[in-house]
């Protein structure tokens, strides 16, 4: 991973950071924001990578990293002194035991000083400048956003900060006007579904995920991995054919699937880059990726009332999106949408996934509106 | 690579590289130390991503130059652990390491030693040289005083000065300012200024704590070099501009006392008993030939001692913080110093030989 040339769809961006190195102009500032999975991260090591790298080329007139030197095996190790990457889950490794055992639902503050503010107060290890990435930047709270505005503003010599965000609006308007925004935008659908099938996701579910992820390529990648589509089926099948009066059951087995979901990702994550992942964290996040499962259906039934085929996210599916279509009034199905999403903010509110969920079957089995 | 080497050499180099090498990293390459074998020496290396250094061990034969990265803490439990051996050696296989005594093998999966921060090499020219107990001795006069808390990035070290045959370390916290002067044992070409972080300053004083010898130092751009006989120490330099500190150290005190260090210290630290929270501070009542301390703490009692001393000057009452003091007086090695103050809303200095120098801003108790 890592260099600007194995860098696809992201053109515009990527002109914008290649036009800053080369004019000499570039920010020490950035804010990274699009969609999760579209290639933030990814170019912003990248782009850490071309500014630390020993021996930066310009082959066909596009600036890039060598990729060979010792500075770029580093990145691509993840051990470059001079490249720091910044998430919520560093707090684990904080040398405050207060700080360790606290949930890692935001980026606290105690995480940016340690690991930002007073890191980026020492001098480059190899002379090049300093690159810090600030991961999920959206989930930094006030005070650590407060934080870093001094360090945003003046920052130290060589040092260059990007922060990666899914929307710009969740950034106080101090961070916001301290910041060369750089926009991601989604990935075209056909595309991700190319890209998904070139990875050996068979056709029917590769066209569901690149329709379901709206063009970003790695959500799609990662729950195109394991047997999130058949739960997905599942779910759909039982929801279309829900009895009037709900399903006392149904509602626990929800919120047990939830569980499973978040228990594998935590694994998973821990796996994949040994990162700990909160549990809680994990499980609201297993939950939102089923309401939105969930409420595609409705969506879908919508608009096959409207008269529409072609942009059924369930394509795979249309029997059961028919049978929904049939059974719901426009304004019924519109209730259902604005009530399923109220119930993931829910359970971010703390209130007991078992009780969210069974009210979810309630609510999608009668239209009747959410009580709670 | 296959070295064999003695457990002795290997215990006292692991113990001072497995303590730079980070505890809590999200990385596990940087959780390890990196072995090299080369030219008769095998050279340890670990780094924090902040300070490194680079160990040397002459004591080995090595039958097989190469490279190793191996987690710290194992490696070291191992060799700690095997005290009843004389020598160990130490093989690898790809990216496996062998421990073999003569009567264990232990097994442990390595990392790939290309993934480690490079961790840079002295060089032979060095910017200046001096006696190791004469910095240690700088060293522990200084780093007390430099800023606990964020936001002062440029006070989190201490302020290095070298120029002709003198060196001079500056650490304040802005409340107090602690100078320490020493000599250097070849003057310096040119003259130089780098503020260092706290953590290679205590390592410096691990490293010269056991023998005496002559560290030689460089500075580069962003780094701090030191070299002794076996150790090398590089870190990051701290980045920004040390306050001036020249403005602070008054130039016109018309009081000046002279007393006993460790009898002051003592009467200090009878005084600060009845000090709490509200009220950290202990006046000092200056008049005749003593000092009397006072101490109140709300609603649990006060404290009054005196202390004989020298004193010219007009009499004044003036009150400090007295840890700042205590902290100040322990390091101090002459049996007298000399305070001088000017009023009680200005700083006094206290003076300890003409190496140390100590700036104390007084507490207002109200």
């Amino acid at each position: 991973m890592g260099f600007f040339a194995d860098i696809i769809g992201q053109d515009s961006a990527i002109e914008q950071l290649r036009l800053g190195i080369s004019s000499g102009r570039m920010p020490h500032a950035m804010l990274f924001a699009g969609p999760e999975g579209v290639g933030r991260r990814t170019t912003a090591t990248a782009l850490a990578a071309a500014l630390l790298c020993e021996n930066t080329s310009e082959k066909a007139g596009k600036f890039d990293a060598c990729g060979t030197c010792a500075s770029c095996k580093l990145i691509q190790a993840g051990a470059h002194p001079d490249c720091r990457l910044i998430y919520k889950e560093l707090a684990r490794f904080h040398e405050n035991q207060q700080v360790r055992n606290r949930k890692m639902q935001v980026l606290g503050i105690d995480v940016i000083r340690s690991f930002l503010i007073d890191a980026a107060n020492q001098a480059s290890s190899q002379g090049r400048g300093r690159m810090f990435i600030v991961r999920e930047a959206q989930l930094m709270n006030d005070a650590a956003q407060n934080a870093l505005l001094k360090t945003l503003e003046e920052p130290p010599d060589g040092v260059t900060i990007v922060l990666c965000c899914t929307s710009v609006e969740r950034m106080l308007a101090t961070i916001r006007s301290r910041c060369c925004l750089v926009r991601f935008a989604p990935l075209p659908r056909d595309f991700v579904a190319t890209r998904l099938r070139d990875a050996d996701v068979p056709g029917e579910k590769a066209e569901f995920w690149a329709a379901f992820t709206d063009g970003s390529i790695g959500r799609a990648m990662r729950l195109s991995q394991g047997d999130l589509y058949e739960i997905k089926r599942g779910m759909i099948e039982r929801f279309s054919s829900l009895p009037p009066a709900g399903d006392v059951e149904y509602g626990s087995e929800l919120a047990k699937i939830m569980e499973t979901l978040a228990i594998k990702a935590v694994s998973e994550q821990k796996k994949a880059d040994g990162s700990e992942l909160a549990k809680t964290l994990a499980s609201r996040r297993a939950a939102g990726t089923m309401l939105r499962l969930i409420a595609g259906a409705y969506r879908d039934a919508l608009v096959l009332l409207a008269g529409c085929e072609q942009t059924l996210t369930h394509a795979d599916q249309t029997e059961e999106i028919r049978s929904l279509a049939n059974r719901f009034s426009a304004s019924q199905l519109a209730g259902i949408l604005e009530d399923l999403s109220e119930c993931e903010r829910l359970l971010w509110r703390n209130v007991n996934p078992k009780i969210v969920w069974d009210n979810a079957v309630i609510l999608c089995a009668s239209a009747s509106r959410l009580r709670i | 690579m296959k070295v064999i080497a003695q457990t002795g050499a290997l215990q006292e180099a692991l113990a001072l590289v497995g303590g730079i090498v980070a505890t809590r990293t999200p990385k596990p390459v940087l959780q390890c130390v990196k072995l090299v074998a080369a030219d008769n020496v095998l050279t340890l290396m670990a780094t924090d991503l902040e300070v490194a250094c680079r160990y040397q061990i002459t004591a080995v034969e090595i039958a097989e130059p190469g490279e190793a990265l191996v987690p710290a803490d194992r490696l070291n439990g191992i060799v700690r652990e095997s005290s009843d051996e004389d020598s160990l050696t130490i093989e690898t296989e790809k990216q496996t390491v062998h421990v073999r005594g003569t009567g264990s093998h232990f097994t442990i999966f390595g990392y790939d030693p290309g993934e480690y921060p490079a961790v840079a090499e002295f060089g032979d020219e060095a910017d200046l040289q001096i006696s190791s107990s004469v910095l240690s001795g700088m060293i522990a006069k200084t780093l007390f005083a430099t800023a606990k808390v964020h936001s002062h990035y440029a006070m989190s070290g201490v302020l290095w000065e070298a120029s002709g045959k003198k060196l001079q370390l500056v650490a304040t916290d802005g409340h107090r300012l602690a100078q320490a002067k020493g000599a250097l044992s070849k003057s310096v070409k040119s003259s130089a200024t780098a503020i260092v972080p706290t953590k290679l300053m205590s390592l410096i004083q691990r490293v010269s704590s056991d023998s005496e010898e002559t560290l030689e130092a460089k500075f580069s751009e962003n780094q701090m070099l030191v070299r002794s006989a076996r150790v090398v120490l590089v870190s990051s330099l701290v980045q920004g501009n040390f306050p001036k500190y020249d403005d602070v150290i008054p130039k016109d005190s018309t009081r000046s006392a002279t007393v006993n260090t460790t009898r002051l210290e003592h009467r200090l630290r009878q005084a600060a008993l009845l000090t709490n929270e509200e009220s950290r501070g202990v006046k000092l009542s200056f008049q005749g030939e003593q000092v009397t301390l006072s101490s109140r703490a709300p609603e649990t009692g006060e404290a009054e001692v005196t202390c004989p001393i020298s004193y010219q000057g007009d009499p004044l009452e003036i009150a400090f913080n007295p840890q700042f003091m205590i902290d100040a007086l322990r390091v101090c090695e002459t049996d007298e110093i000399t305070l001088e103050m000017g009023a009680a809303n200005k700083p006094a200095i206290i003076r300890s030989g003409d190496d140390f120098l100590y700036v104390l801003m007084p507490v207002d108790l109200g």
